[in-house]
């Protein structure tokens, strides 16, 4: 079919033949139809279903990768018909955080003959994305004439969420020991931690805890990391009157937080789950723990009263938990130190919505304010708090002596 | 192993210099029709492509600076091409300048003037290179720059038009196949240019710049296909070629015979049917004399300026030579648009009912107005017939008039030493000009109608030593200069041969086919004395000093002098190589020329103003294009934002990119390569009050690029208000001076 390129220059041509005739011009006549007879002559050239004949197969080189890595996408285009292909105009559709679509021109394809073209991604946002349809255009040498053809086509790219090296501090000279000490409060479990539980037929006799027997009248053996792996909870706030919107910067930085303590406790022989304002905890191991997160989304439940319910049912002392959201209202407060009472270690990652050193004073005074209270609250029932803001980077607050992050977070 | 990047800019650029030139081409080879000979077609191309190459040399500068520098070069070339004798070193100088201004003013009249094929006389040369140059360039500016090729291909087309128009060959259509390329290879060039723009190209294996030639060879086969449905196009479209159904060169609508006496001598005898143009009746044959023509300029020949007498009707104008007396009485049968009163010479008296004057030295009479159908007049001459011995009597003297023997400058020296030659052993001023006459009359030289006529003395030369054909015109041209190359004053004379002698009655029927040209010179005591020098004509007034065969047939006729007059100049003669078939200084436009205003006359039609029409037509494109340049800019602008789509990502990309443009256009250019957050930081040390608008709106424009949570219409409005912000700021800091200078790398 014809472009509007080929419609005008057509329309151009006839109008020109009309004023050759007209005026008496046979040079233009000549012109005339020349220009107009173009687009159609144009259009033989590209046979009715010519582009149907290419097929064109999408090849990423890696499936999952972590934000700002590229990564390229290959297109293997073959030409099934036996004469030569026209020129090849492809446009793959990509979600917008990928940015514009891809377009490729594709030239001198022969026929039965392949060529395996490529272009390249730099994706900056954490998600599940669908690369797709493509598109083909085959077109004319002078553009007036085009036939589309559309393959439906898809193929998933995960782009999981920014993973922070807590174990190591930003800056080598300072804070290593702070760090560190809070990952080993955060991984208190087996030899530094231990519970109770009735004598099972098997157990090893040396373990039984005497002052319990005679608390409690039964049998009662001590039970520690070396019998069974510890847990870790990470639960996400991650309701949109916190953090906002997915991809805003705060619910990014909450993310990349969960992401990191997840990695962190991970490799510490954890048993991760996850858990967010609107989904129960769930065990997830290895990649599919940052799959997960990459399709975390923003949720609109209202309050955290169910999920802390949910929370506490599944609390247990040897379990971690690390709560990352934006500092809680008052209210909701005392229920999340309830929810966390059954729990071991617990950390709270406190992500200020928008980053208060731009925001006008009052709503500064405002933000600060509820992060102080929910710090302060929070302190008292047991928890370690680390306030940030959306531009802050997780590894530099981890490795912060406590004293600074209060009073910062003041 | 397959290679992306197919076409590097170099080979992108190179490509539409080529469609460029092929269209200058184009237009110099057709245009070129309208001028005799291959040296002003030659002329007009290289004009042309001079003026492509110079528009695609500053392709990547502004408009503004291309076009001044376009306007600076077009004086060299104008330099170069139409006034090479007044610059210095093929520099233009003041004498140039002035020239052009000379040349400006007379090409309405030289369009009025000349018929197509027409002479390359300098006025119209000057302003058919000048449109050419002015239609390269704009041809250029609307296809590379505004990115539009169809409404490149106005211009072009508007003198291919024209060309049409005024020349009825049988190869026009040729030049339509050739201008068809032309505007193929713009298309293609410009289709190069949105296929690279679309997306990296991934060629076949084997070297890079491999688009063009894959491109290429689907475009050679389309356009083949199209170049032979319009070869068929005669055949195919009935109707094809037919006559025009407006046709615009009568649109004029005046009747009758324009005859101009002012004319180049560069005019070529009009080809086409024979008009009546009076009746004189008269017992005696005569050449019906309109004007004398003094002053040469290299270029036509004038009448000097001179003091008129009112004559009333039968007033003796001064004091009659001797010879003997006739009458005759003119019957005008045609709309006579021509102020000349034809008579026979010399005149002693007019009897016309009007307001006449009389001009005493040329001998001519003029009336103020013109004669029409049904006006008669009388006229009584006086027939001066000395015998050569008389005239071998009367001494060399000096000119009446200094300028009756000069000469242009650049007539060569080597047409007086021809002179000499001719001229060796007359010991008489007679015997001179018997000499020279009686060369033209006999030495080789063949009447021909079918040769073209320069003004330049290069090609009077050319005509008496090499081609020795031409008309009255030539001859006569190249007498008077012979004669006043060794001190002889002539001049030119026009008016009429005899004619037909009219049925049962003793009289003529006078055609514009029996236009003529004949020389005169002073003989003291007998006046200005007719010669004739052109092959088969005998001018019964000079029977008995020019031509001694003729003068002695007189002593016997019965009739007298005047028995037979020769051959027609038009097509009523036919004694010539060719049979001539134009008519001298008749204007060919159908609405002018023929009698009655029949509509028949169907010669080559008039330039008149036709070619003023193209002329401003181009210059008002070339004009319009510069006016129009800000807003297309501005609109097109508009319209990349309008299709960016309602997504605001898109929207705000769409502002930034054409702000960019903006600034770049106005001296602040984005580097190669420059993150938008580095350009924001360049704007603002430009324009620091703008700051915070340049900050904005790159912020934006790097969320819009590549951040991940999707803009609101907010962020549309602010990135509008910023980039709105942001180009007025640099219109207020950056003056033309600012902007000229800098170069202006694509945003």
């Amino acid at each position: 079919m014809l472009t509007s390129k080929g419609v005008t220059l057509s329309l151009a041509g006839v109008s020109m033949w009309f004023l050759a005739r007209l005026v008496g011009s046979p040079g233009l006549e000549v012109t005339g139809i020349g220009l107009a007879a173009l687009p159609f002559l144009a259009s033989l050239t590209i046979r009715s279903g010519s582009q149907r004949r290419i097929r064109v197969r999408r090849r990423l080189s890696e499936t999952r990768v972590a934000p700002g890595t590229r990564l390229r996408v290959g297109l293997e285009v073959e030409n099934l018909a036996t004469t030569p292909a026209p020129m090849l105009l492809l446009e793959d559709a990509l979600p917008s955080p990928l940015g514009r679509p891809a377009r490729l021109v594709v030239t001198d394809l022969r026929g039965r003959g392949g060529r395996d073209v490529s272009y390249s991604l730099l994706p900056q946002a954490r998600g599940v994305y669908r690369l797709g349809p493509l598109t083909i255009d085959a077109t004319d040498a002078f553009g007036v004439s085009r036939r589309r053809a559309r393959m439906d086509g898809y193929d998933e790219l995960i782009v999981t969420p920014e993973v922070e090296d807590l174990s190591t501090p930003p800056d080598a000279t300072t804070g290593r020991g702070i760090g560190a000490a809070r990952a080993r409060q955060l991984q208190r479990s087996g030899d530094d931690y231990y519970t109770m539980r009735s004598y099972q037929e098997g157990d090893d006799l040396r373990r039984i805890h005497w002052p319990s027997v005679a608390r409690t009248g039964e049998l009662m053996i001590r039970q520690d990391e070396a019998s069974r792996r510890a847990t870790g909870l990470l639960f996400l706030d991650n309701r949109e009157a916190g953090l906002g919107r997915e991809h805003t910067p705060a619910f990014e930085r909450a993310v990349s937080a969960v992401a990191s303590v997840g990695v962190l406790l991970t490799h510490a022989g954890f048993t991760i789950r996850l858990a967010t304002s609107e989904r129960p905890a769930a065990v997830y191991g290895g990649d599919s723990f940052l799959d997960a997160l990459a399709a975390v989304g923003s949720t609109r439940v209202p309050s955290l009263a169910s999920s802390i319910t949910a929370l506490r049912a599944a609390s247990t002392a040897d379990t971690s938990l690390v709560f990352v959201g934006a500092p809680p209202a008052s209210q909701e407060l005392p229920a999340l130190v309830r929810g966390g009472a059954g729990f071991g270690p617990k950390l709270a990652i406190l992500v200020h919505p928008v980053d208060p050193a731009s925001a006008p004073p009052s709503r500064r005074e405002q933000l600060q304010a509820r992060a102080t209270h929910a710090t302060l609250t929070l302190a008292r029932g047991g928890w370690d708090c680390i306030v940030m803001s959306p531009t802050m980077r997780l590894a530099e607050r981890w490795h912060q002596p406590r004293e600074r992050r209060l009073e910062f977070s003041a | 192993m397959a290679s992306t990047q197919g076409t590097s800019a170099r080979v992108q650029r190179l490509t539409s210099l080529a469609a460029i030139t092929l269209v200058a081409v184009t237009i110099g080879l057709s245009f070129g029709r309208v001028f005799d000979g291959r040296a002003s077609t030659v002329r007009l191309v290289g004009m042309g492509v001079a003026s492509g190459v110079i528009a695609w040399a500053f392709e990547r500068r502004g408009l503004l600076v291309a076009t001044v520098a376009s306007a600076i070069l077009v004086v060299v070339g104008l330099g170069l091409a139409v006034f090479p004798s007044s610059t210095w070193y093929g520099l233009p100088t003041l004498e140039t300048l002035r020239a052009m201004g000379a040349a400006a003013i007379e090409v309405g009249e030289q369009a009025r003037l000349q018929i197509a094929p027409a002479p390359p006389v300098t006025p119209l040369l000057f302003a058919s290179t000048t449109a050419v140059w002015a239609a390269v360039f704009s041809c250029h500016s609307l296809a590379i720059r505004a990115g539009s090729p169809l409404m490149s291909l106005v211009p072009p087309a508007a003198l291919v038009v024209f060309a049409d128009s005024v020349l009825e060959d049988l190869v026009r259509p040729m030049y339509g196949v050739a201008f068809l390329l032309a505007a193929m290879s713009v298309l293609f060039a410009d289709s190069l240019r949105r296929v690279q723009g679309w997306g990296p190209v991934w060629n076949g294996p084997g070297r890079r710049d491999r688009l063009v030639p894959a491109a290429g060879r689907g475009a050679r086969r389309i356009a083949g296909a199209a170049v032979a449905v319009a070869v068929a196009a005669p055949v195919i479209v009935p109707g094809f070629g037919g006559r025009a159904v407006i046709d615009l060169s009568a649109i004029n609508g005046e009747g009758g015979v324009r005859v101009s006496t002012l004319v180049s001598m560069a005019s070529e005898l009009t080809r086409g049917q024979e008009q009546e143009v009076f009746r004189v009746r008269t017992d005696t044959e005569s050449y019906w004399r309109m004007v004398g023509l003094e002053y040469f300029d290299g270029v036509r020949w004038q009448r000097t300026d001179e003091p008129s007498v009112a004559v009333a009707p039968g007033q003796t104008l001064g004091e009659p030579p001797e010879g003997r007396t006739i009458t005759q009485t003119f019957e005008v049968t045609n709309d006579l648009l021509f102020p000349e009163i034809p008579t026979a010479y010399q005149a002693t008296s007019i009897d016309l009912d009007g307001d006449v004057s009389w001009f005493a030295n040329s001998q001519t009479a003029l009336i103020n107005g013109n004669l029409e159908p049904g006006d008669t007049y009388t006229v009584t001459s006086v027939y001066v017939a000395p015998t050569p011995e008389d005239l071998r009597q009367v001494p060399f003297a000096d000119a009446p008039d200094p300028s009756l023997t000069q000469l242009p400058q650049g007539v060569s020296a080597r047409i007086a030493i021809l002179a000499r030659s001719w001229t060796e052993g007359a010991t008489t001023m007679y015997d001179q000009v018997y000499a020279i006459q009686r060369h033209l009359l006999s030495d080789g030289y063949i009447y021909d109608t079918d040769v073209s006529f320069r003004e330049d003395a290069a090609t009077i030369l050319e005509f008496l030593e090499l081609t020795k054909r031409g008309f009255c015109q030539q001859f006569s041209t190249a007498m008077a200069m012979l004669l006043r190359s060794i001190g002889i004053p002539a001049r030119i004379a026009v008016g009429f041969t005899r004619g037909d002698p009219l049925p049962g009655e003793q009289g003529w029927s006078v055609t514009t086919d029996d236009l003529h040209a004949w020389v005169e010179v002073p003989f003291e005591g007998y006046g200005w004395l007719a010669f004739e020098p052109t092959p088969g004509r005998a001018n019964p007034t000079a029977a008995t000093y020019a031509s001694r065969s003729f003068a002695q047939s007189c002593e016997t006729s019965a009739a007298g002098c005047g028995a037979s007059s020769g051959p027609r100049e038009g097509p009523g003669g036919g004694t010539g190589l060719n049979d001539p078939k134009r008519g001298f200084g008749v204007e060919g436009d159908p609405g002018l020329a023929p009698l009655g205003g029949s509509g028949s006359f169907d010669a080559g039609r008039s330039v008149t103003w036709w070619l003023s029409i193209a002329l401003v037509a181009a210059l008002a494109i070339a004009l319009a294009v510069l006016l129009a340049w800000p807003f297309v800019r501005r609109a097109r602008r508009r319209r990349a934002i309008r299709r960016a789509g309602p997504a605001p990502r898109a929207l705000v990309l769409a502002i930034y990119d054409a702000c960019c443009r903006d600034a770049r256009d106005l001296g602040v250019p984005r580097a190669p390569g420059e993150t938008p957050e580095e350009y924001a930081w360049r704007l603002a040390s430009v324009i620091p009050v703008a700051t915070e608008s340049v900050g904005r709106l790159s912020r934006l424009a790097e969320r819009a690029a590549y951040g991940p949570r999707e803009l609101s219409s907010e962020d549309v409005l602010d990135a509008e208000a910023d980039a709105g912000e942001i180009v007025r700021s640099l219109a207020e800091l950056r003056t033309w001076r600012d902007r000229l200078p800098r170069r202006r790398p694509a945003a």
